[in-house]
């Protein structure tokens, strides 16, 4: 009786012991994939910043109106951020690697599934980056042109064009990674049409009066300047 | 006649020799081109008659042969032809330049269809005394033609160290020598830019050409300008003139002051009260866009230059004025922001509108009640200031990151 437990025993170590062994080089192969992947994220950091600082790329980006340089300090400039996303990106892919070499069925579903969303991921990120550089740059075209036609509510409208351009990005990155579905899409339709219906009615009923009454006041007081010559003649 | 100007018309396509060519440009009025043409040619005539001479009618479209004939039959044919001078695709200054070049003339000039004046006095520097580019200069109010008062007469004297007066216009006169150069050198220099008015005068002015200009009587009436398209023409000039900048660098650091240019003629001042505009419109545009854009200027301009605006938003419009140091800091920022582009160059140009009325305000209370003599004085302080201004402008172009007071 003893003889057979201990035999089980026996025969029960050595599978773990032979599956732990089975194991081994894929853990092994792992720890090695994430040493290398660690190097090359530290190399492809020290890439990025020495290669992006010799395109002066925080000027070129604050040039693109991304950012203003008064935001930066040296931990969130354009070419840190940048130096960063690079590192963590090549450490994710390498952990990913590293887990598809352990070889189950678990770690190997994890990483392929992963692996396929990564592209839809980054073009999502590409699309919102895009978006941003081009809201910030419509919000500052607004803003110039609205403050030149001396609009007093310019801050008003350049925000509002931003945070549009933004939303809009925004739902086309989110439908890009496929979140939300069908969901998003309709939310964006109501919220957008929603902002634009409801400053349609601002505009045509509520401030008709208002609006009528500037530009009247407006088309008289040139009328009246070039009249009277009480104006400048620039060009 | 109308068979003489068939021929002259199909004979323009021909190379001849012409030792005057002067090309007449822009107005819708076809008929007013042909009357003034007509009687430009009756008056070179006079004043050269032993000298061969062509009136062109430049235009981007061939106009109707018959609308080229003289107005009044009776008059005797003209011993100056006026062609048809179609050119589509070049600009009245290329075509000009070009067609100097066809009739081998040892002088052209470009006359405004509306002008009141017969071409001689643009032309007679050339032929008389050997210049090279004559600009010309009209009597104008003192509240017109103010972006040329408050920044390109004073950018270009302090650039270029020669006081051009009225840098930019429609017309000029230029002697053959000059206009092979800017055919040649010239044009391969800047092509993009070719054949504008400011290119020519940066390409003349940065080289050793003889320059004058000429008195030419009072500039015709225009409309005002609403504030947008203000901003869109601002941003048109000055754009052109920080270009010019960057290409000729290396010539305007080695200017220091400026000297008078041979001026001929007597400024004639043009009829009518100037009328007296109204200054709080313009003072509230600056104050709108300090409120809204000092951010943005903060990307230009230095801390100093800065402090300098949010203390004159609290200035009252009885005493508001920009200090003529200061604007010409605010110019020659500009233009380093322009040169580095430390934002979309298309965006920055828009930037300086609320600035530029802001001065123009300030200008417009000074000069208010003041006398011409007493208006060039003032005029005269500012180009000084832009002048002294210079080094200024010249560190921060050399050295950006380490000059930034």
């Amino acid at each position: 009786m003893w003889g057979d437990v201990e035999q089980a025993f026996t025969n029960g170590l050595h599978q773990v012991a032979l599956a732990v062994a089975a194991f081994l080089p894929g853990i092994l192969t792992m720890l090695l994939v994430l040493a290398f992947t660690v190097a090359l994220a530290f190399l492809v950091r020290f890439a990025l910043r020495r290669s992006l600082a010799g395109i002066d790329f925080d000027r070129r980006v604050h040039r693109w109106g991304l950012t203003s340089t008064g935001e930066w300090t040296p931990r969130n400039a354009p070419t840190a951020i940048a130096a960063h996303a690079g590192f963590w990106f090549v450490l994710l892919v390498g952990f990913l690697a590293g887990l598809d070499s352990l070889n189950t069925r678990v770690t190997d579903a994890l990483a392929q599934r992963t692996l396929e969303w990564l592209p839809n991921l980054l073009g999502g990120a590409a699309i919102f980056a895009v978006g941003i550089v081009v809201a910030r740059f419509l919000e500052r075209t607004s803003l110039i042109s609205a403050v030149n036609m001396q609009i007093q509510s310019a801050r008003v409208i350049s925000l509002g064009v931003k945070w549009l351009t933004v939303l809009f990005a925004t739902a086309l990155a989110l439908q890009h990674v496929h979140v939300g579905g069908s969901i998003l899409t309709v939310s964006f339709a109501v919220v957008f049409g929603g902002i634009v219906l409801a400053l349609a009615l601002a505009v045509g009923l509520g401030s008709r009066e208002a609006v009528s009454r500037s530009w009247e006041r407006q088309w008289h007081d040139e009328k009246a300047a070039a009249e009277e010559g009480r104006e400048l003649h620039h060009m | 006649m109308l068979a003489e100007a068939e021929q002259l018309a199909r004979g323009a396509e021909e190379p001849r020799r012409a030792e005057l060519v002067i090309g007449l440009h822009g107005g819708a009025d076809v008929g007013e081109a042909v009357r003034t043409g007509h009687r430009i040619g009756r008056q070179l005539g006079t004043a050269y008659p032993d000298r061969s001479a062509v009136v062109l009618l430049l235009s981007q479209a061939a106009p109707d042969p018959a609308a080229l004939a003289a107005p009044d039959p009776r008059e005797p044919p003209a011993r100056v032809p006026l062609l048809p001078w179609s050119r589509p695709g070049q600009t009245s200054l290329e075509a000009l330049l070009r067609a100097t070049e066809t009739f081998d003339a040892a002088a052209c000039a470009l006359v405004t269809a509306d002008a009141g004046h017969g071409g001689t006095e643009l032309v007679a520097p050339i032929l008389a005394d050997g210049f090279d580019f004559v600009c010309p200069c009209y009597g104008t109010h003192r509240f017109e033609n103010v972006v040329t008062t408050g920044i390109v007469y004073p950018l270009t004297r302090a650039l270029f160290g020669k006081r051009l007066r009225e840098p930019i216009g429609k017309e000029l006169a230029i002697s053959r020598r000059l206009a092979a150069h800017l055919l040649g050198e010239g044009w391969h220099a800047d092509p993009a830019h070719a054949g504008d008015r400011l290119w020519l005068v940066t390409a003349v002015l940065s080289r050793e050409f003889q320059v004058c200009q000429s008195y030419l009587g009072g500039r015709p009436p225009r409309a005002a300008e609403p504030a947008a398209d203000l901003a869109a023409s601002l941003a048109h000039v000055l754009g052109l003139l920080f270009h010019e900048m960057r290409l000729h660098a290396a010539a305007w650091q080695r200017v220091k002051g400026s000297q008078p240019l041979k001026t001929y003629g007597e400024p004639a001042l043009p009829d009518g009260d100037p009328g007296q505009p109204q200054i709080g419109p313009m003072l509230s545009a600056f104050q709108l866009g300090y409120q809204e854009l000092g951010r943005l200027w903060g990307a230009v301009l230095p801390p100093q230059t800065l402090l300098a605006l949010k203390r004159l938003t609290r200035v009252p419009e009885e005493s508001f004025c920009v200090d003529d140091a200061l604007w010409a800091r605010i110019v020659y920022d500009f233009a380093v922001g322009y040169h580095l582009a430390v934002m979309d160059r298309a965006l920055l140009l828009r930037l300086i509108t609320p600035l530029y009325l802001g001065w123009a305000a300030g200008f417009a209370r000074e000069v208010r009640e003041t006398d011409p003599a007493g208006v060039e004085a003032r005029i005269e302080r500012l180009c000084r200031a832009f002048e002294v201004a210079k080094p200024y402008l010249i560190s921060r172009w050399r050295w950006p990151d380490r000059f930034n007071p």
